[in-house]
């Protein structure tokens, strides 16, 4: 099936790219190694540190492996010729794009699932398999409106040097911001208070219920807000993927 | 038979600049035709609106009397693009393995290489090409879906003159096999050597068509060059279009150099460093934009 071939194509694009990988797989592993593990012992409240502070961390690898990699691949396309050419081919727009986003999806599951297997036996506990399986699907399902603003901006933006610090400028802070570096409660006032607003922020909240924390203000609402946010960034998507179809297919 | 390639009173505009105006023609299945024309002339744009990556303003454009975004229609056709590049991380092989998937009755990997003379780069990452070899990855990856009909935008720009003819040889074994080929080019030696047709076209509109022979005829102009001491004795010298100074060197226009050196010497002037070279194709476009259109020499 062309859509495979073209999914695996985009999946072996990344691979190869040192650029690509090293923040993919590396810096996870790197934080989680100088800021997650000398906290991860011990228990509160019944459930882990470790699982906590590692579901924060995957609710982040997984945000930087879908925003980081979308939209450079768009922008890049849209900088290239490569992707002129494909739309020469008999290809279909369409596939084009769900190669684009599967593959990303793909590689992230391969960066959280690496995360995981690193930061449970680094700290020493285990997950058990419906506890890992869960994690890794709210992680996905998270991540989604950050795929819609991946989209948003490899499309918005111009040129693929830009993307980058765009994408930098946006997602560290919202990070921090969200509790996935530091918990909250150790976080300004001020910034607890915007907390609830961010998209990661829910995330967060989703991926730790999946290791046994309560989320703040229950499953279906911090879902809620992900959707609501995934609907949002779908409208810019479509928006500025529509402008550079004006611009360069029309 | 239906043609090939069709285009009727297609427009487009960007802006306030014209790219296409009215342009009309076809292009006979089995046909090797050449667009002409200076950069900016329009023929990008041409190439745009008969691939469907473009759609005109007003007027129609078929490939095979099928929409150009028809996927049925592009299972026929192959694009060698301009400002094509290659994905830089994919092997060589696995690119065209990639492409021929999405053709129906595609080449082997292997012939495609062949053709493009590309067999020991096979394993090689697409990015560690030199520029001429990207030029002939480029030209693979549109042959490799055994396309009825080839187009070439600006095939050998950049390529050096060994690569360049290395090329032409390589279009002209596939046109052979009946294909239809539509180039762009900027050399008028290139559209004289492998097209049947020549379309010249300037500032979006057709300005002439015809074999390479009566196109020659119109755009073979030459630049005569010399340095002289005393330009101002250069008056009233038949057959040149347009003289120009260029410090002490002197440069004369012209369709007829023998007439216009016999009469140079014969008037004795004193010249040094004298040169004749094949005008650019610049000075011809304005020569023939001047001139009333020519059309003729179609099958």
């Amino acid at each position: 099936m062309n859509v495979f071939n073209q999914i695996r194509a985009e999946l072996l694009r990344m691979l190869r790219s040192p650029a690509s990988m090293i923040p993919t797989l590396l810096f996870p592993i790197m934080f989680w190694t100088f800021f997650g593990l000398p906290n991860a012992s011990g228990k509160i409240n019944g459930f882990s540190v470790g699982a906590y502070i590692l579901a924060s961390f995957v609710m982040y690898s997984v945000i930087q492996t879908v925003m980081f990699n979308l939209s450079i691949v768009i922008a890049t396309e849209r900088d290239t010729g490569w992707y002129k050419y494909l739309r020469t081919t008999p290809a279909r727009v369409w596939m084009l794009f769900v190669a684009k986003i599967v593959s990303v999806i793909l590689l992230a599951l391969i960066a959280i699932n690496l995360l995981i297997i690193v930061g449970t036996i680094s700290a020493g506990f285990q997950l058990e398999v419906g506890k890992w399986l869960n994690l890794v699907a709210r992680a996905i399902f998270s991540v989604l409106p950050f795929a819609a603003m991946a989209v948003f901006i490899g499309y918005a933006v111009r040129g693929v040097n830009a993307v980058s610090p765009v994408v930098n400028l946006i997602f560290f802070p919202m990070s921090f911001a969200s509790g996935l570096f530091i918990p909250l409660d150790g976080l300004p006032k001020m910034v607890q208070d915007i907390a609830p607003f961010l998209p990661a922020y829910h995330g967060g909240q989703l991926t730790r219920a999946a290791v046994g924390v309560p989320s703040a203000a229950g499953d279906g609402t911090h879902a809620l807000w992900i959707l609501g946010y995934t609907v949002v960034f779908l409208v810019l998507a479509v928006w500025a993927y529509k402008r550079d179809e004006g611009a360069n297919y029309r | 038979m239906n043609p090939a390639v069709e285009l009727k009173n297609v427009s487009k505009q960007f802006g306030n600049l014209k790219a296409v105006n009215d342009v009309s023609f076809d292009v006979a299945s089995g046909e090797v035709v050449a667009f002409l024309g200076p950069n900016g002339a329009g023929k990008t744009t041409t190439i745009s609106l008969m691939l469907g990556l473009r759609r005109p303003d007003s007027g129609t454009a078929r490939i095979f009397s099928q929409d150009p975004q028809d996927p049925t229609a592009r299972e026929r056709v192959g694009v060698m693009l301009q400002d094509s590049d290659v994905p830089s991380t994919l092997r060589v092989s696995e690119a065209l393995a990639l492409i021929a998937g999405y053709y129906p009755k595609p080449l082997s990997v292997a012939k495609a290489l062949e053709m493009a003379d590309l067999t020991a780069k096979a394993s090689n990452i697409c990015s560690s090409l030199s520029g001429g070899q990207k030029k002939r990855l480029c030209f693979a990856l549109s042959v490799i879906g055994n396309p009825d009909v080839l187009f070439l935008d600006e095939p050998t720009a950049a390529l050096d003159v060994e690569s360049r003819r290395g090329f032409w040889q390589q279009v002209s074994q596939f046109a052979e096999q009946g294909k239809t080929i539509i180039l762009t080019t900027h050399y008028l030696e290139e559209a004289d050597a492998l097209a049947e047709r020549i379309v010249v076209i300037n500032q979006g509109s057709i300005v002439a068509q015809g074999s390479p022979a009566q196109i020659k005829a119109r755009v073979g102009g030459k630049i005569i060059r010399f340095k002289i001491a005393t330009p101002n004795v250069l008056t009233n010298l038949a057959a040149v279009s347009r003289q120009h100074q260029v410090g002490d060197t002197t440069e004369l226009y012209t369709l007829e150099p023998e007439k216009v050196l016999r009469e140079i010497f014969a008037r004795n002037l004193e010249i040094s460093d004298l040169e004749v070279r094949g005008g650019g194709l610049e000075e011809a476009f304005v020569a023939l934009t001047a001139a009333k259109p020519i059309i003729g020499g179609q099958a």
